[in-house]
């Protein structure tokens, strides 16, 4: 796996990540977030804005898949993660609420952008998406 | 309401892709281009070199796609379901190349990323899936994130 900290640029915020869940009959659900948070070698958090199917699959199903964007690479990298709980105060939610209304204020979105809960996961898995030869048909 | 969506969806939004294989193990990746077939279908361009992708289509056969503009926001998500995953043909590989130079457009005015940087995005092929859309949401953030806006909700 490649280690987190070896990517930290893409938990900036400065490239909106993307996260699939699937319901426990099996109907995925692909949304993009404001910002994906690094905890620690091993883990994550998702910012609980508004994705009432995302919350609620993951309350029935654990496992999430993320692509994130370096943003001084421009390379993705796909992070399979797992659920382990749901925040809604102390030091790190305090932290990730003023980072996402800041965010929300650059793009005239203030006050739209509320944290609900952070949501923590463990990541077992990080890898690059290959990409191609940066010009489409020509590969 | 497909038809209505269309130029939105066929436009150059981004655009997100969520399946999930038979243990219901999501899957992400980025879409490159879609085109409405009809009232209840559309063929979507996917990075034909993504192995999990391909393998879910073909086990779950259930997909989410997210278009997203990148300059308002304005998302729209489709649940759909794989009627066939077809090879790739000439008019698909125009699509492909159509789309991207409006995403890549839409980035360069929309966020100042150098068009040499979101080039780096792109796959290195794509293939079609020809799906029926079971279920439309309006997906822009906000309260109403999430507010079923047509076709049957199967």
């Amino acid at each position: 796996m490649i280690p987190l900290r070896q990517i930290a640029g893409c938990f900036d915020g400065m490239i909106p990540p993307v996260v699939a869940t699937c319901s426990a009959d099996g109907v995925p659900n692909v949304v993009q977030l404001s910002q994906i948070h690094l905890i620690d070698d091993h883990h994550v958090a998702l910012s609980n804005q508004f994705f009432g199917t995302t919350t609620n699959n993951i309350a029935e199903n654990p496992a999430a898949s993320v692509v994130v964007i370096e943003p001084a690479t421009f390379e993705s990298y796909q992070l399979l993660l797992e659920h382990v709980r749901s925040e809604t105060d102390g030091a790190a939610f305090e932290r990730m609420n003023r980072q996402i209304e800041a965010i929300a204020s650059l793009t005239g979105m203030s006050g739209v952008f509320r944290l609900r809960a952070l949501e923590v996961f463990r990541v077992s898995e990080c890898t690059v998406v290959p990409a191609g030869p940066h010009e489409p048909g020509h590969g | 309401m497909l038809d209505e969506i269309a130029p939105f969806v066929e436009g150059g939004v981004a655009m997100l892709a969520g399946t999930a294989d038979s243990h219901h193990v999501p899957d992400a990746v980025r879409g490159w281009g879609a085109t409405v077939i009809d009232g209840r279908s559309m063929r979507l361009l996917l990075p034909a070199l993504s192995p999990v992708l391909w393998a879910n289509l073909e086990s779950n056969g259930r997909i989410a796609v997210c278009f997203t503009d990148v300059a308002t926001y304005r998302s729209v998500q489709v649940k759909a379901a794989v009627t066939s995953l077809p090879p790739a043909t000439d008019l698909d590989n125009l699509q492909w190349r159509r789309y991207t130079e409006q995403f890549l457009l839409a980035v360069e005015s929309g966020s100042m990323v150098p068009r040499s940087m979101a080039m780096r995005l792109l796959p290195s092929a794509v293939r079609p899936a020809v799906v029926e859309v079971k279920a439309l949401f309006d997906q822009t953030p906000g309260p109403a994130a999430g507010r079923s806006i047509g076709v049957d909700a199967r």
